[in-house]
C-alpha cells in the first residue's frame, strides 16, 4: 500500500521529530530509520525529507551543527530542541486522539500490504 | 567523487535557486546523503555504477527535490511545473500576494481560474472585486460576462443588487429583469456605487483599463516563465526533455 501525499502531509514532521527524540542524527540516517521503522511502508523521495528538516530547523524545533563524519566528509547533524520535544508530545497526543476516533468508527483495519 | 552525482546535484541546485553559503550547505548535505547511500549499496554487493544510479533514483527527480528546497516564500517564485509560492508567484498554479497562473490564488490573482481579494480571469472568484468571463464575488463587486455577487454587473448578472442584460436580484435593473424592487429603491450607498459604475464613461474606461492591465501583465508573466525555461535550458538542455 502506498500512502497518499495528503495523508502524509503534516505527519512527516512528527515522524522526523520522533526519530530525533532518540538522539542527534543526520539526514541519511534519519531516512534509513524512517524506512526501517515503517518496514518499507513509507515510500518518499529521499531528497524530499531535507526540506522538511530545514523547515523544522527554521521553526526552532530542531537545531543543526556541522561535524566531520567518519568518512571525513562534513555532515549536518540535527538535534531536537526543547520546543521540538513539546511539539512532538503535542502531535503524538493529537495523533493518538485521531487514531482513537478513527478506530471507534472504522473498527480494526485489515493489515496493510507493503 | 562521481560525475553522475555532481551532474544530478547541479540540476537539483538549478531548481532550488539558492545562493551563497545556503546553496553550499544544501549541496553538501545532499552530496553526503548520496555518497552514504552509494556506500550502502556497494556494501550489499552492487557495482559502483548501479549503486550510483539507484542512489540518484531513490533521491527523487531533480525538479521535485530542487523545487522543494526553494525558500518558503521568496519575493519572486517562477515555476514551470507545480505550485509557485511567493510575493509574486508565476506558474501553472500560483499562490502569492500577486499570483499569475493557470490557477491563481492570491491577494491579486490573475489566471484561467483565479481566486482572491481582487481577481481577474476566465473563471474568477473574489471577495472584493472580480472581472472576467464568469465572476463570483459574494462580498463584493463582480463585473463579468456572467456575474454573481453582492453587486453584480454584466451580460448576465445575479446578486443582491444586479444590473445587466439579464438581471436578477433583490434590486435589479436591465434588459430582462427579475427583481423584487427597482434599482432606484436600493440602499443609498449601493445605488450610488451601481449608478456611478454604470455610467458609460466609467464602464468604458474601467473595461479598457482592465483589458490593458491584463494585456500587459499576461505577457510579462509569460515572459518571466520563458526566461526561467531559458535559464534551465541554457544550463542543462537535458532538463527540458
Amino acid at each position: 500500500m502506498k500512502l497518499r501525499k495528503q495523508t502524509l502531509d503534516g505527519n512527516i514532521e512528527t515522524l522526523l521529530l520522533a526519530i530525533l527524540a532518540d538522539g542527534p542524527s543526520y539526514g541519511y540516517h534519519i531516512v534509513t530509520q524512517l524506512h526501517e521503522r515503517t518496514d518499507g511502508l513509507l515510500k518518499v523521495g529521499e531528497g524530499t525529507v531535507y526540506p522538511v528538516l530545514h523547515r523544522l530547523e527554521d521553526r526552532g524545533l530542531i537545531t543543526a551543527t556541522w561535524r566531520k563524519s567518519e568518512q571525513g566528509r562534513q555532515r549536518k547533524y540535527y538535534r531536537l530542541t526543547k520546543r521540538g520535544g513539546t511539539a512532538l508530545r503535542e502531535n503524538t497526543a493529537q495523533w493518538a486522539g485521531l487514531m482513537q476516533v478513527m478506530q471507534a468508527v472504522l473498527g480494526d483495519p485489515p493489515p496493510a500490504r507493503a | 567523487m562521481s560525475q553522475a552525482i555532481e551532474t544530478y546535484l547541479d540540476r537539483v541546485m538549478l531548481y532550488a535557486k539558492r545562493e551563497g553559503q545556503q546553496a553550499q550547505d544544501i549541496r553538501a548535505e545532499q552530496h553526503d546523503h548520496l555518497l552514504s547511500r552509494v556506500a550502502e549499496f556497494e556494501a550489499e554487493g552492487m557495482s559502483r555504477e548501479d549503486a550510483i544510479f539507484k542512489a540518484i533514483e531513490g533521491h527523487g527527480h531533480p525538479r521535485t527535490v530542487g523545487y522543494s528546497l526553494r525558500p518558503r516564500f521568496p519575493l519572486i517564485d517562477i515555476r514551470n511545473r507545480g505550485t509557485a509560492r511567493g510575493v509574486i508567484a508565476i506558474g501553472p498554479r500560483a499562490m502569492g500576494v500577486f499570483a499569475f497562473g493557470g490557477a491563481a490564488f492570491g491577494v491579486v490573482a490573475v489566471g484561467g481560474f483565479s481566486a482572491g481579494l481582487v481577481s481577474v480571469g476566465g473563471f474568477t472568484a473574489a471577495l472584493l472585486f472580480c472581472w472576467g468571463g464568469f465572476g463570483f464575488a459574494p462580498t463584493g463587486l463582480a463585473y463579468a460576462g456572467m456575474a454573481v455577487g453582492l453587486i453584480a454587473l454584466g451580460g448576465m448578472a445575479a446578486g443582491i443588487i444586479a444590473k445587466g442584460g439579464l438581471a436578477c436580484g433583490i434590486w435589479a435593473e436591465g434588459g430582462i429583469t427579475k427583481t423584487l424592487h427597482s434599482l432606484e429603491s436600493a440602499p443609498g450607498w449601493a445605488h450610488t456605487i451601481v449608478e456611478s459604475i454604470s455610467e458609460d464613461t466609467i464602464v468604458w474606461m474601467g473595461t479598457a483599463a482592465l483589458v490593458i492591465g491584463f494585456l500587459v501583465v499576461y505577457p510579462l508573466a509569460m515572459w518571466a516563465q520563458w526566461r526561467e525555461n531559458r535559464r534551465l535550458a541554457s544550463s542543462d538542455p537535458w532538463l527540458m526533455e
